[in-house]
């Protein structure tokens, strides 16, 4: 962000930190999607307590965040593109602290999980987790770089998870239909699908956001595809 | 010309010369013309006092006479004041005398001067009053006066001479001082465009020194700092190369943080370690450029700390890049305060082989401890009495043995693989038909795939020239290859069994079956010994996790490889290629 022209260096360096805060919490919430996808894998409970002992450490950065955001509207009381800024990282990190919370849900269902036995190999889960992490990723990414592109590109992958959660959705219920005993892994799954697909919105909101930031317009209840219907 | 110096010094000069020009007019002045002013009025009193000797009389007959002599007007005046005869004024009246002031002081003391403005001539006037003694008592007084004007313009004279004299002597001091100005200040400003060079950057020759002055020994001086200037900056360029080159030329990747915490260099090692991931990661934080919770737990651990911290940070997507950090501070230099350097040695190769080796003991333990606890619990029950039942024991005996066998199979596939890696195998080479073998393949499995409806299809097209290949090993790969195939297809699936000349030396199997797939991150792993895409997904198959890793290393036995290609939840296809076998180099290499 081109933050030269304040004459206040206090002041440029508190909304460089606010950022550099915002990319450590991002980096920590990308990192508990990580881990609670290896544990779901990989059977690993101990894993999956790991994230959700650690989720005290995002809440904690995401309580530093705001306060700082609040502290810089109260004292430096800021125009145009820093108040963008600003009030765009106090949402931003509102949502990143959200998918926090999830991948604590997530894990909580895994090591639930992991006390029966494996219903069916997971490949669309991964999938599912991979692109909701790397759009928190990218959408962060368009932040630093304020690559509006990226921004746009991370909007429309929300689509494809939401159709995989649809596909995972479809498979769990063939599983089911044909042996009750699979109903309550499935529906501990299904959770986790439809967790993984939250996020996602969550990420993509996160990219409207970003869109806000640089452009100043806002695209939260924009369809991401020009000249197609909802 | 257009040196300031020179027109310093010239200046300098001009000002002297003017000064010495106004002191002259304000202090000398006054005084000269003082001086003129009392000569003249001394000649005029000597001129009077001769006059005295004269009686009246005679004075009076030669009153023009002696005012051309002493040019002078001259007044005769009697004891009582009254003019008896003036040289300038013949026939008027005159008034008496006796009150002037020049008169008044020779009637006491002889003689008297006085300067005044005389209302009869109307301009300033110098007047000499001398009195004519006759035995004790003034008989008269003789007056001499002259204008001043006339004294001013003799002044007028000498100034005139004097300023000739300074103007004489002011223009070759001029001229001289333009060439001493000139002489200092052309050398001057030589050597300040030498100067202005050098920082420019250019390498310009060295200096002529033209004097042994301090100018001179000033121009020897610069040319002897450009000449040490340049050698440093040789020196200096070299280390820099010398430096640059181990800087890029390392395998570590090294990056630098200015004062700021941003980067500000960083090596060709890092760019290739994270090139894929990361481009322009110039002018950003840590964070920013690699957006790793681990390495901001470093970084932030060491800018509180000041201490070198040393940690193993993962990178990139599904943390595919795992590196070693060492970051330390930049000491040592002065304007370098708060430079850090970070240094990423890549260990992600390192990792892989170490989970590889942790992951075969605890495979080989878990492989072997499950049908010996069959065995063993089998065994046991047996001793505990039911042996007695000899149903029981045949349904016992049945269980261990097979169990036993698996570790059999487990022990020789083991025992296979460490001699192939060893090289200990030998390969009985011979031409060979690969479809014949596969066929031999497809008759043993044809009871598993039958019983859960897998449709085998074959394409082997004729041309397809024999192999040089060892027949049991050829089976062996291929049964491991159709057997996982098998295995991992769903019921109601399909295997495509393809052959192929690929070229002139090649010939090609393609086995592609309709099952689960493999996940992209794992194709690279799979032909690590007891290496399961899932954990659990193929022990209950009744797989040794070895299948695999022996085709890798029967292939490479007879020359040829294996390329495994997936799409989860589609299917997976496994290519194998063979050499042909060609007579001529068959005849070369017994020969």
């Amino acid at each position: 962000m081109d933050t030269k022209r304040h004459t206040s260096k206090q002041y440029e360096a508190e909304l460089l930190e606010v950022k550099e805060n915002l990319l450590y919490l991002g980096a920590l919430v990308q990192e508990a999607i990580e881990d609670s996808i290896q544990a779901l894998l990989e059977r690993d409970t101990e894993l999956a307590r790991k994230v959700i002992a650690n989720d005290v450490n995002i809440d904690k950065l995401d309580d530093e965040i705001e306060e700082k955001c609040v502290r810089l509207l109260a004292l430096r009381q800021p125009a145009a593109r820093d108040l963008r800024f600003i009030t765009t990282a106090i949402k931003i990190n509102g949502h990143l602290e959200r998918i926090g919370d999830m991948a604590v849900k997530i894990c909580e269902k895994i090591a639930l999980l992991n006390e029966e036995p494996q219903l069916k190999p997971y490949i669309d889960l991964p999938r599912m987790a991979e692109i909701a992490r790397s759009m928190i990723r990218q959408s962060l990414d368009a932040l630093v770089n304020e690559d509006v592109e990226l921004a746009n590109k991370v909007r429309r992958e929300d689509e494809i998870v939401d159709s995989l959660n649809e596909q995972i959705f479809r498979e769990l219920l063939t599983f089911m239909m044909e042996d009750h005993r699979t109903i309550h892994r499935s529906l501990l799954i299904m959770q986790i699908s439809k967790t993984l697909e939250r996020i996602s919105d969550h990420a993509k909101s996160i990219a409207d956001m970003v869109v806000f930031m640089i452009t100043g317009m806002n695209v939260r209840h924009q369809w991401p595809f020009e000249g197609q219907e909802t | 010309m257009k040196s300031r110096l020179f027109f310093k010094i010239f200046a300098t000069y001009l000002i002297l010369v003017l000064l010495v020009m106004a002191v002259m007019e304000f202090f000398l002045t006054p005084k000269i013309r003082e001086t003129i002013t009392r000569g003249v009025m001394e000649r005029m009193i000597g001129h009077g006092r001769i006059m005295a000797l004269m009686t009246l009389d005679e004075m009076l007959r030669k009153v023009t006479e002696l005012a051309a002599r002493s040019e002078a007007r001259i007044t005769i005046i009697d004891a009582a004041g009254k003019v008896l005869a003036d040289s300038s004024w013949k026939d008027q009246k005159m008034d008496n005398h006796l009150n002037r002031p020049e008169v008044q002081e020779a009637r006491l003391k002889g003689q008297g001067t006085a300067i005044r403005y005389s209302r009869t001539l109307q301009q300033s006037m110098l007047y000499v009053a001398v009195a004519v003694p006759e035995k004790d008592h003034i008989r008269g007084y003789v007056r001499l006066a002259r204008s001043l004007e006339e004294v001013a313009l003799s002044i007028e004279h000498l100034y005139r001479s004097i300023y000739l004299t300074l103007f004489l002597i002011t223009i070759p001091s001029l001229i001289l001082a333009f060439l001493f100005a000139r002489n200092i200040a052309s050398p001057v400003r030589r050597l300040m465009e030498l100067t202005q060079k050098i920082r420019a950057g250019e390498r310009p020759p060295p200096m002529m020194a033209e004097s042994d002055d301090e100018l001179g020994r000033l121009t020897q001086d610069i040319n002897y700092i450009i000449e040490e200037q340049q050698e440093k900056i040789r020196v200096a360029t070299e280390e820099k190369s010398k430096l640059e080159a181990a800087f890029d030329g390392m395998v570590e990747g090294v990056l630098t943080l200015d004062g700021d915490s941003r980067i500000d260099q960083f090596n060709r090692g890092l760019r290739k370690m994270v090139g894929k991931q990361r481009t322009d990661i110039l002018g950003k934080t840590p964070l920013e450029a690699f957006r790793s919770a681990d390495l901001q737990v470093a970084y932030l651990h060491f800018r509180e700390t000041g201490e070198t911290v040393r940690q193993e940070v993962a990178l990139g997507d599904e943390k595919s890049l795992i590196l070693d950090v060492n970051i330390s501070a930049i000491k040592g230099y002065p304007g370098n305060e708060g430079k850090i350097m970070m240094v990423f040695h890549d260990v992600t190769r390192l990792k892989q082989l170490e989970r590889m080796r942790m992951d075969f003991v605890a495979n080989v333990t878990h492989e072997i401890r499950t049908p010996l606890t069959a065995i063993i619990g089998y065994i046991e029950t047996l001793q505990q009495g039911a042996v007695l039942d000899r149903e029981q024991t045949d349904r016992f005996l049945q269980t261990a043995h097979n169990n036993a066998l698996r570790l059999n199979r487990l022990v020789d596939d083991l025992l296979t693989l460490s001699n192939i890696e060893m090289g200990e195998i030998k390969m009985q080479f011979q031409t060979l038909a690969v479809s014949e073998v596969i066929a031999e393949v497809l008759k043993t499995l044809a009871p598993q795939a039958a019983a859960k409806k897998i449709t085998l299809a074959e394409n082997f097209p004729e041309d397809v020239p024999p192999v040089r290949a060892d027949r049991d090993r050829v089976f062996q790969i291929f049964l491991n290859i159709l057997d996982n195939a098998v295995k991992f297809t769903p019921e109601g699936g399909a295997i495509k069994i393809t052959t192929a000349q690929r070229d002139a030396e090649t010939v090609s199997v393609r086995i592609a079956d309709t099952g689960i797939g493999i996940p992209k991150n794992d194709l690279p792993r799979l032909g690590e010994r007891f290496y399961r895409v899932e954990k659990t997904r193929s022990r209950d198959s009744g797989g040794t996790g070895l299948g695999l890793s022996i085709v890798k290393h029967l292939m490479a036995a007879h020359g040829g490889r294996v390329e495994i290609d997936s799409t989860p939840g589609q299917g997976t296809s496994v290519l194998l290629f063979f050499p042909v076998f060609i007579p001529e180099k068959e005849n070369l290499s017994q020969g």
